[in-house]
């Protein structure tokens, strides 16, 4: 594991903010609102604080083993054959999740800009273009994300910063919702925690950091600056709407993009725009999910045969992207695999590092 | 391994070369601008195209509403738009318009397709006219349509006019060639100019929407044939028209919810001279309170103003300017904005969201007291509204006396 060209802690927080921000923020503020009604703000909050006992689990596992990845440390802490089973349930989940995501994407896409494109025809090629930059070198993974992300959150802010002048008092109060239990409140949060608990794939970076003592800090920020954006944009779409309409919306955000004026009515419809950027962050994020397969098995078989491994994913992940039937399975799914998905982000690491406390290992540092 | 890779290029680069799924012409597109629903007539027509259903077959209540659709279209390289500048003779010369029947919006709407070469595409509707029936029927039904359909902005008009709909699109503007737009154009500017609140469809849909807000929509009719008059404002009761407001209500509504920019000018009457004020700026504070256990509100208006005109009097000043103003505050309190609101508390309208408010600020009172919208419309009926006016004239115009 020679790092020719180091990835910084920039890099590595922006990596970690267009993983976060994907398919789910255009239909996250229903979601929450469902559940929790004028709480939704509070309750992704909360749901935010729950994510980051993940984002810390994994960048501490990262700085005790500054020469390993996930794949590398699960057999230092577990021993070689438990260690890659949950390495094996790791990159299967992930493939799994792209699968879902992949086919949510195609239903917006579908559903919403092109009714008479086989919906076939928008998972392939969703898939195809991940698996065929997923082979490259880590700092080319770096770069892309680096390249895309000002592609994706300047269109966002274009959004929601002029919608702030839509926002109506009363649908943001009581802070606490109308008769939301506690039990509530922390389900509303787990549907934000499932939406942002994506960035494992940094488990796979951290070793190409030049100083990765530094994987901690960057983390924290890259994950507080991209949950951020989904607590803005949920706070934002329930200001707006209020818990009543939102239930009314598929998509609240992009329903956001439909009403918002900007000043001086330079664009008429920027929903096209918000919806142009929110392909590139579902890019960045399957991309995250398809690079950790690649490396992951790469590193589990011992090869460096990248192309063949991207090639071989490919099948899998479309069969799971053409599973559902209706929009409504499409949700079913996605809430089914991500709430499962929380064990593998959260709890996982977290129990892995508390393991590695309590063994006394340590990877090797210098 | 070198064939294998070479065989899956070959086959996959037919996908990439077929071209766009959704690629369709400009000119094969029929965009509506404007969109028209009154009730019809089962007198008037023999019977509603069979395309989308079988007669018996639905359940009577939907089998006997019957929409008349009246669309504004224009397909572009195709209609020819006419020469700049209409006559006045009607949208008809102009633009396209078309009329079809059907029981619901989308049967409509599949009907009128049925009639046409072009693909319907309501990306660029402007302006949905709905009858006042209708509207004092129930403006779900048709909300619905428009609500799922991908293609409709947030950002349209929705109007009620008074008497028929299809009236309103059959207006044609001399100056404009389109007359939707027109349309359009003139409720946009109404809003710049401070004349109606900007309550475009997605605003219409959220007020709708909320528990203890009830909605708003402009009331237009047409005149001459080649403009609208904005007539008054509609107050909806849940999802029903529930009454109307002058345009002189409409400031006095824009002012309570503190629409900034001021656009509505009033007279007032000291002995016999008469005064023209032209409100510049507006802003309010709405307060709900509960005291002992009854909701109260005030709501707080600060009106900055201009004198525009004066008629009869000799002379202004600074004693006659706070004569003015105090004489302004009365009329309006008592003779415009307690009479609105007394309308609205018996039509039980709470367009202001009194409710919401209350909902929002004292969340165990509503729970406990009023649980449902039919109890809040009970206790609306009945609460206190206190209204403090401020109005000052801060100049008079060019004119020094």
């Amino acid at each position: 594991m020679k790092p020719n060209n180091a990835v910084t802690p920039v890099q590595l927080a922006v990596t970690i903010i267009s993983t976060i921000i994907g398919v789910s923020i255009l239909g996250i503020p229903n979601f929450v609102t469902e559940k929790v009604g004028t709480a939704a703000p509070l309750s992704s909050v909360l749901g935010v604080l729950m994510g980051g006992f993940g984002i810390l689990a994994i960048t501490l596992l990262g700085r005790r083993f500054p020469k390993q990845t996930l794949i590398g440390y699960n057999q230092e802490i577990l021993g070689k054959k438990i260690g890659n089973f949950f390495s094996i349930i790791v990159i299967l989940f992930f493939l799994t999740l792209m699968g879902v995501e992949t086919r949510h994407f195609a239903e917006v896409i579908v559903g919403s800009l092109l009714p008479n494109t086989p919906i076939s025809i928008a998972i392939f090629f969703m898939i195809f273009l991940c698996a065929s930059v997923s082979f490259l070198s880590v700092s080319t993974f770096v770069y892309i994300h680096f390249f895309y992300l000002p592609f994706i959150i300047i269109p966002l802010l274009i959004i929601l910063l002029p919608s702030i002048q839509n926002v109506t008092y009363y649908h943001l109060l009581p802070i606490t919702g109308h008769d939301v239990s506690i039990r509530m409140l922390f389900s509303g949060g787990m549907n934000v925690t499932q939406a942002v608990s994506n960035f494992m794939v940094i488990a796979m970076l951290i070793p190409f950091m030049k100083n990765p003592q530094k994987c901690v800090k960057s983390g924290l920020w890259g994950y507080a600056i991209g949950s951020l954006f989904f607590i803005i944009t949920i706070t934002i779409a329930l200001a707006v709407f209020g818990a009543e309409e939102m239930k009314h919306l598929l998509w609240p955000t992009l329903g956001l993009g439909k009403m918002v004026r900007i000043p001086g009515d330079v664009l008429s419809r920027v929903d096209a725009i918000l919806l142009i950027a929110w392909i590139f962050a579902v890019f960045t994020t399957l991309f995250s999910y398809y690079f950790l397969y690649v490396r992951g098995v790469a590193e589990l078989m011992r090869s460096s045969r990248y192309r063949l491994i991207a090639f071989l994913g490919f099948p899998f992940v479309f069969m799971v992207a053409s599973l559902p039937q209706d929009i409504y399975e499409v949700y079913y799914y996605v809430l089914e695999v991500t709430l499962v998905g929380l064990i593998i982000t959260i709890i996982y690491p977290v129990l892995l590092f508390i393991l590695s406390i309590i063994r006394r290992q340590r990877g090797i540092t210098e | 391994m070198k064939k294998l890779g070479m065989l899956t290029i070959f086959l996959i680069s037919p996908l990439f070369l077929s071209a766009c799924w959704d690629s369709y012409e400009l000119e094969e597109r029929a965009n509506i601008l404007g969109l028209a629903v009154d009730l019809g007539d089962m007198n008037e027509i023999d019977e509603i195209p069979k395309v989308t259903h079988i007669e018996g077959e639905t359940p009577a209540s939907v089998e006997d509403t019957i929409y008349k659709v009246t669309a504004q279209i224009a397909v572009p390289g195709k209609i020819k738009l006419g020469p700049e500048g209409g006559t006045g003779e009607g949208s008809e010369k102009t633009a396209w318009v078309l009329e079809t029947y059907g029981h619901t919006m989308k049967d409509a709407l599949a009907n009128m397709q049925q009639q046409l070469a072009e693909k319907l595409y309501l990306g660029h509707l402007q302006i949905i006219v709905v009858s006042e029936d209708i509207a004092k029927q129930g403006i779900i039904d048709i909300s619905d349509y428009l609500r799922r359909d991908i293609e409709v902005r947030r950002t349209a008009w929705m109007i009620i006019s008074e008497g028929d709909a299809h009236s309103i699109l059959k207006v044609a503007p001399p100056i404009e060639t389109v007359p939707a737009l027109y349309l359009a154009e003139t409720l946009n500017n109404a809003v710049r100019f401070g004349k109606l609140p900007e309550e475009y469809l997605g605003k219409f849909w959220i007020n709708l929407s909320d528990i203890g807000v009830d909605a708003i929509l402009p009331i237009v009719k047409p005149i001459n044939n080649d403009r609208i008059f904005v007539s008054g404002l509609s107050y909806f009761k849940e999802e029903k028209m529930a009454g109307t407001m002058l345009p002189l209500e409409i400031g006095a509504y824009l002012a309570m919810i503190g629409e900034a920019k001021g656009g509505y000018s009033f007279m007032v009457s000291l002995d016999d001279a008469v005064y023209i004020l032209n409100s510049q700026k507006r802003s309010s504070v709405i307060q709900v309170d509960l005291q002992n256990g009854t909701p109260t509100a005030a709501i707080d208006i600060h009106i900055d103003s201009e004198l525009d005109e004066e008629i009869n009097d000799g002379r202004l000043d600074e004693k006659k300017i706070k004569e003015i103003e105090k004489e302004a505050n009365a009329f309006l309190e008592k003779d415009v904005l307690l009479n609105l609101i007394k309308r609205l508390q018996d039509d039980q309208s709470d367009i202001l969201g009194i409710g919401a408010r209350i909902r929002a600020e004292y969340s165990d009172y509503w729970k406990r007291e009023v649980k449902t919208t039919e109890q809040w419309k009970k206790i609306y009926k009945e609460m206190n509204i206190k209204v403090n006016i401020h109005t000052q004239i801060r100049r008079t115009g060019m004119e020094w006396d």
